[in-house]
């Protein structure tokens, strides 16, 4: 509540980190799980003499190394840039426990980027233990880079037994983390597999695929194990408020469903991948194949960002930006007094009396619905746009005035995603005054 | 007073001294970087009939470039929300679509700095990766004077305040940014010139490179000055009362011994020389990171105390990170090496 509120149409500002982060972890899981397979492949090819492997692992890697470093390394700073702007509190909250977590990771990626060029570009230059030593210091890193970004992103959903006098490995260790590390893994591996898949029905011999599917398949099924084990551990850890956010929100269902049916699909082609070899992947089913594990790593992100509501870090902040320590101090004093980018607009561009922000309640109708309209700004807006996502008036369309004025008062209760009411009663009735004209077509 | 938020409660996590040394080393890391993509492309483009082969080596470097110049910048701007969250992200909050819209340029530059590498459409894909990265320069630049002027703030939210939140059009299109992308430009060019002679004597045997490098580096160093020159004497006087005078002095005279050394570079071109030159140069970018960060922290200074700032002492973390450098430059040490040795023979 004390930096200003982006307010982009239609959308919503938060709404845009997914259009980054889900292309983002798609890409860095793809990293993550390649790097492994092409290790693998490669030492398994020097191992073999097979330099018609080789050849082929080549290929594969130019595109995988270029959409890695290129395409994974920006949507990574981006998830960044995008939450500083849409939820500066949370993003300042992250870098102040885990400012050497991103220190560390940092000093990692630099390991990933060089290895992934000295694996690439010095592909005939460098002797064959040195190339394949190359190819597992890019695996292991990152693979490093992936759990130390999901101890910061577990951090988020379940943040354990951490207070904000807990240093940073009670954060980092917390109750989703082990788990998400298996699923992120697992999930890796699959992803890498099913792209190979692709690359292999559009590019190989069908001996070489008859040869490479079972081994990458095999990969691919000790990543889905890994899955379903987190998988058990990621519900067995989420708080409450986080299971009765999946259970009672038909979308969180949908994709809880959708999680789980694009998984067990996964596994079952990865089997018949490992049983009965290359042959029977053709470029259409390889492509069915990676949408399906595309799905599934969409879904899978969608529910931990849907299931953290109302909080945007478990039990520190709520998702309009206020700290769970201020919620009382804000209920008490007000949402205004606390938010000096509002009291700036109010004062300047609206003309209002300092007596009027402490209650706003007080002013003519047209002013009071004014204040509303701001406080919806920063209460609402990042969670609700007007006509778009989330849509606050179709939402309210069919209310009746009481009905609004009673999920205002009672908003925690009437729907546990939400968080409750932050400001004070003067500027609730604001709030409420505003809905009601927003309904009438009044704004 | 400007709506300045408070510090993150959850204070610093280690003293202040070790956070800036963090920074401006982040910050030298990513100016080496990214010098060689802001100047390093115009000069590719406009070189590319006249020296082919400089054009073409520095087209080739541009990958590289890109990769680990956007690599280190994840450090200064890590230690900067460290140090200021509460004027880092209102200034960027502000310009929010500006801001936003620096990834998508970004990916699509870098992209085009990788066709170009590999051969397609090359003078148009570099010349179209120099015209995004320049505004991007600008952009940062744009953000980190608006960052140090809290001041300027109320101005620009008014103007782009519905009701009371921001649509985030607004672009600080402020004289002090531009001269500060100048002051970089100047350095790019030095930045460049100092990797080509560096280039030109580690590939001893090239002997195109030789011709059309040589004579190009005091060249390159004299635009570097020329641009460093006007835009620091406008500059200059707008924080005269902010940074030390040895600073001043330091900054100041930096750049011109470096471009002595071009020249001497020119005169005697070795790889003593070109080494000489190189750390020259880093020292330009070196005494440049300093100076900018003393300038931010005083002109912060009237809006925030860091001093009393609580510390948390975050010592385990830090080890580990210690840790992970160590062992990371061990490994890179073992990778480059491993490399340089296969790429000679």
């Amino acid at each position: 509540m004390e930096y200003p509120v982006w307010v982009v149409p239609f959308l919503t500002a938060p709404m845009l980190i997914p259009l980054v982060a889900i292309p983002h972890v798609i890409v860095a899981q793809f990293a993550v799980g390649g790097g492994f397979l092409l290790a693998d492949s490669v030492t398994w090819a020097y191992r073999n003499g097979r330099s018609d492997v080789l050849a082929y692992l080549r290929d594969l890697a130019r595109f995988f190394v270029l959409l890695t470093i290129v395409f994974g390394a920006l949507t990574g700073v981006g998830i960044w840039w995008t939450i500083g702007l849409t939820s500066p509190e949370s993003t300042s909250a992250l870098i102040h426990v885990f400012v050497f977590g991103w220190a560390t990771e940092w000093v990692v990626f630099v390991i990933e980027i060089v290895s992934a060029f000295a694996f690439y570009y010095l592909w005939d230059r460098l002797r064959p233990r040195e190339h394949m030593a190359m190819g597992w210091i890019y695996a292991a890193s990152a693979w490093l880079s992936l759990v130390l970004i999901t101890g910061i992103t577990a951090f988020m959903l379940t943040t354990g037994r951490w207070t904000p006098e807990a240093n940073f490995f009670v954060a980092f260790f917390n109750p989703s983390f082990l788990p998400q590390v298996l699923i992120r893994t697992g999930g890796s591996l699959a992803i890498a597999a099913l792209w190979i898949g692709v690359h292999l029905s559009f590019r190989s011999p069908e001996a070489l695929r008859d040869e490479l599917v079972p081994r990458v398949s095999r990969w691919a099924i000790v990543g889905m194990l890994l899955i379903l084990i987190g998988g058990i551990g990621y519900f067995a850890v989420l708080p409450d408020h986080a299971r009765l956010n999946i259970l009672r929100a038909p979308l969180l269902l949908i994709m809880t469903t959708l999680n789980f049916g694009a998984t067990l699909v996964a596994l079952t082609a990865f089997g018949l991948g490992y049983l009965r070899g290359g042959r029977w992947i053709n470029p259409p089913e390889a492509l069915l194949m990676l949408l399906i594990g595309i799905v599934a790593i969409t879904s899978g992100e969608f529910l931990r960002e849907g299931a953290r509501k109302p909080y945007r870090i478990e039990r520190y902040i709520f998702s309009p930006g206020v700290r769970v320590a201020e919620a009382a101090l804000l209920q008490q004093e007000g949402l205004i007094a606390r938010s000096p980018w509002l009291q700036l607009y109010l004062r300047e561009d609206l003309g209002l009396p300092e007596e009027a922000l402490r209650d706003p309640a007080r002013l003519p109708e047209t002013q009071k619905v004014q204040v509303g309209e701001a406080l919806y700004v920063y209460h609402c807006s990042s969670c609700h746009a007007l006509d778009g996502y989330n849509g606050i008036r179709p939402l309210i369309q069919p209310w009746t005035p009481e009905m609004i004025a009673d999920a205002i008062r009672h908003l925690h209760r009437t729907n546990p995603a939400m968080p409750p009411w932050l400001g004070n009663e003067s500027e609730r009735e604001a709030l409420i005054a505003y809905l009601i004209a927003l309904q009438k077509g009044g704004r | 007073m400007p709506p300045i938020p408070k510090p993150d409660p959850l204070g610093m996590p280690i003293p202040i001294g070790y956070l800036f040394a963090l920074k401006v080393f982040g910050f030298f890391l990513h100016m080496v970087f990214m010098n060689l993509w802001l100047a390093g492309l115009p000069v590719a483009v406009i070189l590319a009939r006249t020296r082919p082969h400089v054009s073409e080596r520095l087209i080739a470097a541009m990958p590289f470039a890109m990769a680990f110049g956007i690599n280190a910048g994840i450090v200064p701007l890590l230690f900067l929300q460290t140090l200021y969250p509460q004027f880092f992200y209102p200034a960027t909050i502000l310009q929010a679509w500006f801001w936003f819209l620096v990834i998508p340029l970004l990916l699509i530059a870098y992209t085009a700095v990788y066709l170009a590498a590999f051969g397609r459409w090359r003078i148009l894909a570099s010349l179209a990766a120099a015209i995004l990265l320049t505004w991007i320069g600008f952009q940062f630049s744009a953000a980190m004077t608006l960052t140090a002027r809290p001041d300027h703030w109320p101005t620009l939210f008014r103007s782009a305040a519905p009701a009371g939140g921001v649509h985030g059009w607004t672009l600080y299109l402020e004289r002090e940014a531009l001269l500060r992308l100048g002051l970089m430009a100047g350095m790019a060019f030095g930045t460049v010139g100092a990797f080509l002679a560096l280039l030109t004597e580690i590939r001893q045997g090239d002997s195109r490179l030789q011709e059309e490098a040589r004579p190009l580096v005091p060249i390159l160093f004299t635009i570097g000055l020329g641009i460093f020159g006007i835009a620091g004497s406008l500059y200059a006087p707008t924080v005269a009362d902010r940074l030390p005078r040895i600073l001043q002095l330091l900054t100041g005279a930096s750049v011109p011994i470096a471009w002595a050394a071009a020249w001497l570079y020119r005169a005697r071109p070795r790889p003593a020389t070109a080494i000489i030159l190189t750390i020259l140069q880093g020292g330009v970018l070196v005494s440049n990171a300093i100076a900018r960060q003393v300038v931010q922290a005083t002109e912060l200074g009237p809006w925030v105390d860091l001093g009393k700032i609580p510390v948390r002492g975050e010592w385990g973390s830090f080890a580990m990170f210690v840790g992970a450098l160590l062992i990371g430059i061990g490994v890179l040490g073992w990778m480059l090496r491993t490399a340089w040795i296969r790429v000679r023979a």
